[in-house]
């Protein structure tokens, strides 16, 4: 009857990281921004009910009034493929009232009336749980302006607090907060300045100046810094920011001045900068502690941290790296590389299973196609060419069969070629010069196919 | 009177007896120039290098920790290496090692094979000497590092320089891996012409692979075995003087096969008379043990 409709399962996942990925893109309105993947707190996994609550409290000058906002916020979503429905109201029970049961696809609740512009909106507004709506509808109440003049002792006793609660946040009467989903920094600090300035020394100074005035507040916290970030708010109503990380929670003002300093004259001052503001996005609890005057394991510590952190703020973070080892048997992937900033730690140990034949001190991130001369095919060989030069083997060890891990749906690190699924046998090899390699032969041997040699390490 | 001053003038050359006291003011001005360097002196924390000859030809009786050591060759000077880390940073055991290079190639579980724990490392990849040698010297001159490794194509002298203060002064070992230097000789082993210019290293060594010695079983690979030469170090002239003196050693020895042994992490100076290894001294009394 219907060729061309399509039949697709739902994915919820999706869904909310498509949503999440609007809430990002609807910051431009608004800090205070939060999903709603359920919608309003109704725990119903009904398709289609979420949303995104936008608290534009003081925010609506920025684009005139609230028309243009709204008018702007619809057009970009259009702009997106998306078929909006907004509302904006006095609350956030009635706001989403509005978008939903509004007339039109964007509603803007006026605050004088507003009372007389929610009264003919069907109660599901009130976000209500299915049974209630069906109580309520039994009873003949249709219209959430049918519940304004109803005793409320009697709706109290026969629905339960949850119609007047809402009732009460439509109205408000009773506070909804809005979690947004950044939490604001707890710890930061701001500067104003009175004449706009734009050269990077002067960012250095007030860099120092809001130092000197967060971290005495992080002490007082005991607090210490993991991640910062300076935000510099523009003449022209724009804004740019630096993010740091250290490796250990820090207050040092010169230690962070430092890590913050290679980076300073990224920041584009664009016509001149008005406000600049410090804030610690992420913290650790950082106790107060003795000055270390002997030179101990702990203050050793310390210094390798903020080595670390001075490395990587300059080489960057993913060039400070440590190992860690992974559960696995292929040999690329069973050590991984991680940046040092990240305390990580892993499980599982560098030792082996027992009796594990030898691993080679360097090993190559791509194994490299050699030529190989083997007088038994499945046998370790006698020569072999790589880089043009003739390795004669003098001696063999071998061979080490590693089988890929079926069990893994996809592998995973593609540092490699991913190793085709395809057994591999590894033999250790020493030519006529004494070098030792560490070389393997892909897949079983096939009487059809020459087998595929490959170098893939090096023992001293 | 012509005749006699010609002829009297390699006589007085001869028996030229320098005032004592004016050489002795003159070498304590040099030990300050060389801030107080100018002898090994026996105070300073050395290593062992697992066998009494190789610990025997350097001037300190052992490799000094607090110096900057050059290491050249291929895959074996990075064997070499692993192999001085583990000494060098024996003592403290948590402290994390630095080694900084172009990409990275290290394998955590061949490196924990040297008897280094990998967790310790922290890997410096660089896309420039120059910042190779900038990490380097942050590494030396921070108190929180065990040992810095790294591996730059280039040094410019005065780079070297820094690295020896940065390492003098605060006690961290500096191990600087270099490319193999290119012989005249062909595979020639030991008969490598220095041809990177002197630096400010304490000692330099040349390791390559040489032929490994077939185990008694007959199947697989032996021990790693090394071409090791020390090249240069500091002091040799003196130490020359010193050896020239005691007429200890007729001829200087800075060539050796080492063998390394995978349990213990010792080398052992592969005996040159007769085909086969000498073993270390922990083994042969476990060997003992066991018979």
């Amino acid at each position: 009857m219907f060729p061309d409709f399509i039949v697709k399962q739902a994915d919820p996942a999706a869904d909310l990281q498509a949503l999440d990925k609007l809430a990002t893109a609807c910051e431009r309105y608004t800090p205070w921004t939060a999903t709603d993947p359920l919608g309003g707190g109704l725990l119903t996994d009904m398709s289609g009910s979420g949303g995104l609550w936008l608290d534009v409290t003081g925010c609506v000058h920025l684009y005139g009034n609230e028309d243009t906002l709204v008018k702007d916020l619809q057009d970009r979503c259009r702009h997106a493929g998306y078929q909006p429905r907004i509302g904006l109201a006095n609350t956030p029970g009635a706001a989403w009232a509005a978008a939903r049961f509004g007339a039109t696809s964007c509603t803007i609740v006026p605050p004088k009336a507003h009372q007389h512009s929610l009264a003919p909106l069907p109660i599901a507004g009130l976000r209500l749980d299915l049974a209630t709506l069906e109580g309520l509808e039994s009873l003949g109440i249709r219209q959430i302006g049918d519940l304004y003049e109803m005793p409320r002792a009697p709706l109290a006793s026969r629905f339960g607090g949850q119609v007047l609660r809402r009732l009460d946040q439509l109205q408000g009467r009773l506070e909804e907060p809005i979690l947004p989903r950044r939490p604001a920094p707890s710890h930061s600090a701001r500067l104003v300045f009175a004449e706009p300035i734009d050269r990077t020394d002067d960012i250095s100074l007030a860099l120092d100046k809001l130092l000197a005035k967060l971290c005495p507040e992080l002490e007082e916290a005991t607090l210490g810094a993991r991640r910062l970030e300076l935000i510099i708010f523009r003449v022209d109503n724009t804004r740019d920011s630096l993010v740091i990380g250290t490796s250990q929670p820090s207050r040092e003002p010169d230690q962070l001045a430092r890590l913050f300093r290679g980076d300073l004259d990224k920041l584009d001052p664009g016509f001149g900068i008005e406000v600049i503001v410090l804030a610690a996005i992420e913290t650790n609890a950082l106790a107060a502690r003795q000055i270390d005057i002997a030179n101990t394991s702990s203050c050793k510590q310390e210094n390798a941290a903020k080595l670390v952190d001075r490395l990587s703020e300059r080489l960057g973070m993913g060039n400070v790296i440590r190992l860690h080892p992974v559960e696995s048997h292929l040999p690329e992937c069973a050590s991984e590389a991680r940046p040092a900033l990240k305390d990580s730690k892993s499980k599982t140990g560098w030792q082996g299973p027992l009796r594990r034949p030898l691993r080679p001190l360097q090993l190559l991130t791509q194994p490299l196609p050699i030529d190989v001369m083997a007088p038994v095919p499945n046998g370790p060989p006698a020569m072999f060419r790589w880089r043009k030069q003739q390795h004669k083997v003098t001696h063999a060890e071998g061979p080490e069969r590693i089988s890929p891990e079926w069990w893994r749906p996809t592998q995973l690190q593609t540092r490699s070629r991913a190793l085709t699924k395809e057994t591999r046998d590894y033999y250790r090899l020493e030519d006529h010069n004494g070098n030792r390699y560490w070389v393997y032969r892909e897949g079983l041997y096939r009487p059809d196919k020459p087998p595929g040699w490959y170098l893939h390490g090096f023992f001293a | 009177m012509q005749v006699e001053t010609l002829g009297s003038a390699p006589t007085s050359r001869n028996v030229f007896h320098p005032n004592p006291a004016v050489l002795d003011s003159l070498r304590s001005q040099i030990r300050q120039l060389e801030r107080g360097r100018l002898l090994p002196s026996q105070a300073e924390p050395t290593i062992s290098l697992g066998d009494p000859e190789i610990d025997g030809a350097l001037p300190w009786g052992g490799l000094p920790v607090s110096g900057l050591h050059e290491i050249f060759g291929d895959t074996a000077a990075v064997g070499f290496t692993a192999t001085l880390l583990n000494r060098l940073t024996k003592q403290n055991s948590s402290v994390p090692i630095l080694w900084c290079q172009h990409g990275c190639d290290l394998y955590g579980h061949g490196v924990a094979e040297f008897g280094i724990d990998p967790d310790r490392l922290i890997l410096v990849q660089c896309k420039s000497d120059t910042d190779i040698l900038w990490a380097m010297e942050e590494g030396l001159r921070s108190s929180g590092i065990a040992a810095v490794v790294g591996k730059p194509y280039k040094i410019p002298p005065i780079a070297g320089r820094r690295l020896q203060l940065a390492t003098e002064e605060n006690g961290v070992p500096g191990l600087l891996l270099r490319p193999q230097q290119k012989t005249q000789t062909g595979a020639g082993a030991g008969k490598n012409q220095s041809i990177a210019p002197t630096s400010a290293a304490l000692t330099r060594w040349h390791a390559t692979a040489a032929p490994s010695i077939t185990p008694a079983s007959g199947i697989g690979l032996g021990a790693p075995k090394w071409n090791l030469e020390l090249q240069r170090y500091r002091y040799s002239a003196l130490n020359l003087q010193q050896q020239a003196q005691k007429q200890k050693f007729a001829r200087r020895v800075n060539f050796w096969q080492v063998e390394w042994c995978h349990e213990t992490g010792d080398l052992s100076v592969v005996a040159g008379l007769f085909d086969g290894s000498a073993q270390p001294q922990e083994n042969k009394y476990r060997r003992q043990k066991a018979c």
